[in-house]
């Protein structure tokens, strides 16, 4: 439910386990796809997260509480006293550790910052899963991503053909 | 082939693989190295990854999401023959003879300008500029108007004229060549331009400004 704490208006995530999350508005607000239910007014009920489970959701909702822009209507904000480079530069260590799970959770958290519409996460999600594998063998990229090869092998040699040159 | 997407309304069911659903695949690959070779060497992983990583679409994004054009590697000339230097790491470097132009080189052409995927090369005794596109082969040779008997320098850049065109693949986009000389009357230093466009085919009239003689030091490469 909507409701109020502390002067902060705060509002109510469900995971589909049962699972329920009271969190600040703004931090829900990260979430553009939340964003919009909250401007058109569809959530002044507990909003359900289809298909994020709660393990999940509760990562998700730390991300966005550490990536919340710190100045807002209740005034006094970390940001006035904190080089904003300093800040960033403390954003991006954090992210660093935040994104130290293993590779299903790392899925799970693209598929949920893709469906929250989360720009800050699917970039550190998305990006960090390329540069794991982007210096690999294609082997290797199959297996770690659980991609199957379906060219056939004179498939293969032509696109590799046609493209030598990129393939020393 | 299926192309599988995701409803926007609601997110893939939890028991499908991430990379199963197009757009979170798409999300993936987006964040690629800007090179091209990345792109290439990912289109081999699966039928999917090919069928993205050619798709003009995801394309013109992948080069918005970058937006600077990459850096492949840099070219020297000498005695005629251009030399490539591929600025990639292994497996991504790209064989110097991939990138060859060979020129008269009993005349002496000067490479003087590489921007937005093309060389130019400038011949001041033949009056000739070469415009180059090393990706796609494409060459031009042009010849600026009479005027230019003695090139100072030249530039070659993209003229596309797209909304939201971001330079990294301009190969089928127009060009313009901008050809700059200069002449001296006692205190004074003439500088006059003509600027050739690919759409026209045509050199423009000469434009030129003129500057006290100390103002100016048009750097020679």
């Amino acid at each position: 439910m909507a409701t109020r704490e502390a002067g902060k208006k705060m509002i109510m995530l469900k995971s589909p386990d049962g699972m329920e999350f009271e969190v600040e508005e703004a931090v829900a607000m990260e979430s553009q796809t939340i964003r919009k239910m909250i401007e058109d007014d569809c959530a002044d009920t507990a909003i359900l997260i289809p298909n994020i489970n709660s393990k999940i959701l509760s990562r998700v909702i730390e991300y966005c509480n550490k990536h919340v822009p710190t100045t807002g209507a209740t005034g006094a904000a970390a940001s006035d006293t904190v080089a904003p480079a300093a800040l960033a530069e403390d954003l991006k260590i954090w992210d660093a550790e935040f994104i130290k799970v293993n590779r299903a959770t790392r899925f799970d958290l693209i598929q949920a910052a893709s469906y929250l519409n989360i720009k800050g996460l699917l970039d550190l999600t998305s990006q960090t899963t390329i540069d794991t594998i982007s210096d690999n063998s294609l082997e290797e990229i199959r297996s770690f991503l659980s991609t199957k090869n379906d060219y056939l092998p004179e498939e293969e040699q032509t696109i590799r053909r046609e493209n030598q040159w990129a393939f020393q | 082939m299926g192309r599988r997407r995701r409803q926007p309304s609601s997110p893939s069911p939890a028991a499908e693989h991430p990379l199963e659903d197009d757009d979170l695949l798409r999300e993936i690959i987006l964040r690629l190295p800007p090179q091209p070779p990345y792109l290439l060497r990912a289109s081999l992983v699966g039928k999917r990854w090919r069928q993205i990583a050619t798709d003009p679409k995801f394309l013109r994004r992948f080069r918005v999401h970058h937006r600077k054009p990459p850096l492949l590697g840099d070219f020297s000339y000498e005695d005629g023959r251009l030399s490539f230097r591929s600025t990639l790491d292994l497996p991504y470097r790209i064989p110097p003879d991939h990138f060859s132009l060979q020129v008269n080189g009993r005349v002496p052409w000067r490479l003087v300008d590489c921007r937005h995927g093309r060389v130019l090369l400038i011949n001041s005794e033949m009056r000739q500029v070469i415009v180059w596109d090393p990706l796609t082969g494409d060459r031009s040779l042009l010849s600026p108007p009479p005027a230019f008997d003695d090139m100072h320098t030249a530039a070659v850049l993209c003229a596309a004229g797209e909304q939201g065109h971001a330079h990294g693949a301009c190969h089928s986009s127009p060009f313009k060549v901008v050809v700059v000389d200069i002449c001296e009357h006692g205190d004074e230093t003439v500088v006059f331009v003509s600027v050739y466009s690919s759409e026209t085919g045509v050199w423009s009239d000469l434009l030129s400004t003129t500057l006290a003689s100390m103002g100016i030091a048009v750097d020679r490469r």
